[in-house]
């Protein structure tokens, strides 16, 4: 008898439901867009209800292309970082902050002054910010008292559809060490912090491992989502994990690369990053007892697109073949030009607000072709100096790469002669977080065995070995880049 | 009786320019003759001084078609400056000369450096100690071809050897002679402390006279190649820098002139040398003894324009070609789209290492400030403003001598709107230019050549004879803006002084010294 996994990928942009059967497949899948409202230059909201809506809509859309009845699990994969505080009744008391909404700043130097940077990243595996939960939660105790007082749980996304199916408050883990609250090394709530900000620690859900069974789909919910009640609910994880999950990422080592228009660099390890330059930070890992370290640019296939508009008038994919074939009659080094990727400014490895994009090293021999495999080579190069200190901790050399920047051929080639490591390509390359899910629901079910599974859901296609005649020459390139970026970077704070 | 015109040459460097004018500097006719320009490995720039020669007659005989050779009451040049060509004792040339743009003596240049004291030196020549000039260029000739070293018997510029070609005599003037590296600016004569220094005898160098003195006379020989009567006076001229300033009608202390082509300058006349503190300015001998031209020459900046025509404006190129049109006038089109400042986007022109302001070779171009919403109007714009404002640091390093109230500009670029309010609002100058932008050298050249007959007085009767055109007013509140942005544009480049240190070792590693 077939047995399917529901898995659903709570998005910013939308939520994609996503059948997979008991060999791993891919049956089919539906994704229901929604808005993000911006307002105030940097704050960022969504009204859960829409979040729900879409959860119903996507989960009957697919079921009815099944026997619903043949369902052994659901399971999320939801953004994370946000803020949502919920009543006694489970009512939302207020639209989610989300992620990207920068409206705490205050409360993120407040955060800063009573626990000091260095001692939030040691407990939390992250710099203290306004983009995580906790200062956002600040930021509504201090600005809107009436929601505070009313809260009795506050909620990352996916937790609360989980909520919704089953009438249980949980976290998991992962999605938990994205809150600036949570302590990594016991994996749970960190009373130190919580105690110095005046939070009382049972307004955040207990946390599991990710793939546990938290609940059952009631009856009422059941009758909305077309799930049929008392199928198990796993409890899931934030986005981040799935993509690692899905990227073959299950086990110690194996690091990965995605690349959409922001990009990340991660692995499975044994303890957090503690690097001194807090390059990355570390999120608990979907597989419980490893730790999931990170280091994430802000335009990587962003760069490149913004390349092709502004220097070829279209980002297309015909545009974007154009420049590799252009940079492919480059020379290694691109005679001496180098560009820095910093459109948006830096997280991951500079962590500047102030960074800008630069073409550095100009001369009237320098042709576009030169420009083109710049810009290449410094998204490259920048994902080099993110992935050193992870690449430290294992003796893996083969970095799995997925997202859409992974189709470009000739990028993939480059990305091995710079990170000095053989490129993978799986069979997905954008399905990583629904395929995370999956494997979530599927583990915490009982339906797959084991997390490697992956293996047969999306199994390595193409292995691209670097040219050893460059890996060295990029090590010193990447020097040299990464001194360029500290010359600029007095001028850059200007 | 024949009209009394003016044959003018001025040897660039990718050609011969010869321009007949009448006695009122109306044009008559013109023709330019192209010539090699030979790059070899090393930084390595020569030209054949033959290839000169054929261009010169071939340009002589082209121009001069209807015109009665009688008619030419002289000949006189503008030439490029600062090569190093050897001639041996029969006149011909030992190898090609070594052109201004050559920079295969920085070694040199840099073993000088320690024997002489660099304030010393700038009060000597005028200049700084640089491998773009001749002193650095024979020196590198002594060390590496002591062959032809030996052969020497004289070292001369451009139009000097051009000039021997016509008349048999080896002379060079006042201004070229200043752009040697070797010549007493004060004293007008070959400087004996730099001489003995480097081993060499003064008669090696060629007698320096006055610019607009007449060097000779056309030889039957040279009549037959060049069809000019026998007899026709010639003057010899000078550099084209100075023929540039007068051109651009920069004879007093009153004037300035920025000469705006490949490369660009700013200019001025004074009646003495200006020791400019940080030496990032210098100054050539002017025509006559009792005047100094200080001047300030950034390599690329022309140069920049086109390069990113070339490589980056692809699409208005192409378009251009459709429509029939400049490419430069789309991309001027788009330029005006963004507003002052190109949206935060910098431009750093040293496309070929830089000479006035830093006078370093390592600088490399840069363009700073991207941005997910830098679009391709504000890549443009910062070109074309990342020149004016390294221009701009030149015109303040002139401040405590400047008098001028307004700024003729010259050159190839003079054509361009855009770029004359770009000017007028980042130096905060009106601007204006006239009617002999594109032939400002010969017409400098034939100013020269007339005052060296006795056609005309001085060099002052220039600005009667030139036409100006409207003047550009600068606009406030661009200039209050630019004053603003000239730091940051200033601090960027000594942030990365440093880095262009490290990156020439990393793509040029010294070489293993021999035990």
């Amino acid at each position: 008898m077939k047995r399917y996994i529901l898995a659903h990928d709570l998005g910013t942009s939308g939520n994609k439901a996503t059948l997979f059967d008991e060999t791993g497949a891919l049956v089919t899948s539906r994704v229901t867009p929604y808005q993000m409202h911006v307002f105030n230059t940097n704050w960022a909201e969504q009204d859960p209800e829409i979040w729900w809506k879409a959860v119903c809509s996507s989960s009957q859309e697919v079921l009815a292309t099944i026997d619903p009845s043949n369902v052994s699990a659901v399971a999320f994969s939801g953004q994370m970082m946000a803020c949502l505080p919920v009543d006694r009744d489970g009512k939302p008391l207020h639209n989610a902050l989300l992620y990207c909404d920068q409206r705490s700043t205050e409360q993120e130097q407040h955060f800063i002054e009573k626990l000091g940077f260095d001692r939030i990243y040691s407990i939390t595996g992250h710099r203290p910010s306004s983009s995580y939960s906790l200062t956002k939660l600040l930021w509504i105790k201090e600005h809107r008292p009436a929601v505070y007082e009313k809260t009795f749980k506050v909620l990352q996304a996916k937790d609360y559809m989980n909520y919704l199916l089953t009438g249980e408050y949980a976290t998991d883990y992962n999605d938990a060490s994205g809150t600036n609250a949570f302590d990594l090394s016991t994996l749970d709530w960190s009373n130190e912090i919580l105690e110095a900000m005046g939070i009382p620690r049972d307004l955040f859900p207990r946390a599991y491992p990710s793939s546990t069974v938290i609940g059952h789909v009631q009856r009422k919910a059941s009758a909305m989502t077309g799930i049929p009640e008392g199928t198990p609910v796993i409890v899931g994880a934030g986005d981040g994990g799935c993509a690692s999950l899905g990227a073959g990422s299950v086990s110690f080592g194996k690091p990965y690369l995605y690349m959409g228009s922001s990009s990340w660099v991660s692995i499975a390890s044994k303890k957090p990053l503690s690097g001194p330059e807090k390059i990355g930070f570390t999120w608990a890992h979907p597989v419980a007892g490893l730790y999931q370290p990170c280091a994430t640019m802000q335009t990587a296939g962003g760069s490149l697109s913004w390349f092709a508009q502004t220097y070829l008038g279209n980002s297309d994919g015909k545009t974007l073949d154009g420049i590799n074939d252009q940079a492919r009659t480059a020379e290694r080094g691109s005679h001496g030009l180098f560009f820095l990727p910093y459109l948006l400014g830096e997280r991951s490895p500079w962590w500047s607000t102030k960074a800008k994009g630069a073409f550095v090293g100009l001369d009237l021999s320098t042709t576009f072709a030169d420009h083109c495999r710049a810009v290449l080579e410094g998204i490259a190069m920048n994902q080099k100096l993110n992935i050193t200190e992870m690449l430290s901790m294992t003796e893996d050399r083969q970095v799995m790469f997925i997202g859409g920047g992974a189709l470009n051929q000739y990028l993939r080639q480059i990305m091995a002669d710079v990170l000095g490591c053989e490129i993978a390509i799986p069979r997905f390359l954008t399905e990583a977080t629904s395929m995370g899910a999956a494997l979530l629901g599927g583990v915490g079910s009982g339906l797959y065995e084991d997390f490697s599974m992956i293996e047969a859901m999306n199994p390595i296609k193409q292995l691209v070995k670097p040219n050893q005649e460059n890996v060295g020459y990029y090590e010193d390139l990447t020097q040299r880049f990464a001194q360029l970026y500290r010359s600029l970077e007095p001028w850059f704070r200007q | 009786m024949f009209d009394k015109l003016i044959l003018s040459h001025n040897l660039g460097t990718t050609g011969d320019k010869a321009v007949v004018y009448d006695e009122k500097g109306h044009i008559i006719s013109s023709w330019l003759s192209l010539y090699r320009v030979i790059y070899n490995e090393g930084n390595e720039v020569e030209q054949d001084p033959n290839d000169w020669w054929r261009a010169v007659c071939e340009s002589t005989r082209k121009v001069m078609r209807g015109i009665n050779e009688k008619s030419i009451a002289v000949v006189t040049f503008s030439g490029q400056m600062m090569g190093c060509l050897c001639l041996d004792k029969a006149g011909d040339p030992i190898g090609n000369a070594i052109i201004w743009a050559d920079m295969r003596s920085a070694k040199e240049s840099l073993q000088l450096s320690s024997q002489i004291d660099e304030k010393l030196f700038f009060h000597i020549t005028g200049h700084k100690m640089s491998a773009s000039y001749t002193l650095s260029k024979l020196i590198w000739i002594m060390n590496h071809r002591p062959d032809q070293f030996a052969k020497t018997s004289k070292i001369v510029q451009a139009k000097d050897y051009i000039v021997y070609r016509l008349t048999g005599s080896i002379v060079t003037d006042y201004s070229d002679a200043s752009g040697t590296n070797l010549f007493n600016l004060t004293k007008r004569e070959w400087s004996r402390t730099l001489t003995s220094i480097i081993g060499i005898s003064p008669k090696l160098l060629p007698e320096a006279i006055p610019s607009t003195e007449i060097a000779g006379h056309v030889t039957l020989e040279a009549s037959i190649a060049t069809g000019l009567l026998p007899g026709t006076p010639v003057v010899i001229g000078a550099g084209d820098g100075i023929c540039a300033a007068i051109g651009g009608g920069c004879t007093t202390d009153e004037d300035a002139y920025l000469y705006y082509g490949s490369s660009a300058w700013i200019g001025m006349t004074k009646k003495s040398p200006y020791w400019e503190p940080a030496m990032r300015t210098f100054n050539w001998a002017f025509i006559q003894p009792d005047q100094i031209s200080p001047c300030g020459t950034m390599q690329a900046a022309g140069s920049s324009l086109d390069w990113m025509k070339d490589e980056l404006a692809r699409e208005e190129v192409n378009q251009a070609e459709i429509q029939r049109t400049n490419p430069q006038h789309l991309i001027e089109m788009l330029v005006s789209q963004s507003p002052p400042g190109a949206n935060g986007l910098l431009f750093l022109p040293y496309l070929m290492g830089e000479r006035s302001p830093y006078w370093n070779p390592q600088a490399r171009g840069a363009l700073l400030g991207l941005k997910k919403n830098t679009r391709r109007a504000d890549v443009f714009r910062a070109c074309y403003e990342g020149v004016a404002l390294n221009l701009k640091i030149i015109w303040e390093a002139f401040k405590p001598i400047n008098k001028a109230n307004q700024l003729v500009v010259i050159g190839g670029q003079a054509n361009s709107d855009i770029n004359k309010h770009i000017i007028a609002d980042t130096f905060g100058i009106p601007v204006v230019s006239h009617n002999h932008l594109k032939d400002s050298k010969n017409f400098g050249a034939a100013i020269i050549g007339g005052m060296g007959i006795g056609m005309y007085e001085d060099a002052h009767v220039v600005k009667t004879l030139l036409h100006y055109e409207r003047i550009i007013q600068p606009v406030a509140e661009h200039v209050e803006f630019y004053n603003r942005l000239l730091p940051l544009y200033e601090d960027v480049y000594q942030d990365l002084v440093g880095y262009y240190q490290k990156l020439e070792q990393f793509t040029n590693p010294t070489e293993v010294p021999h035990a």
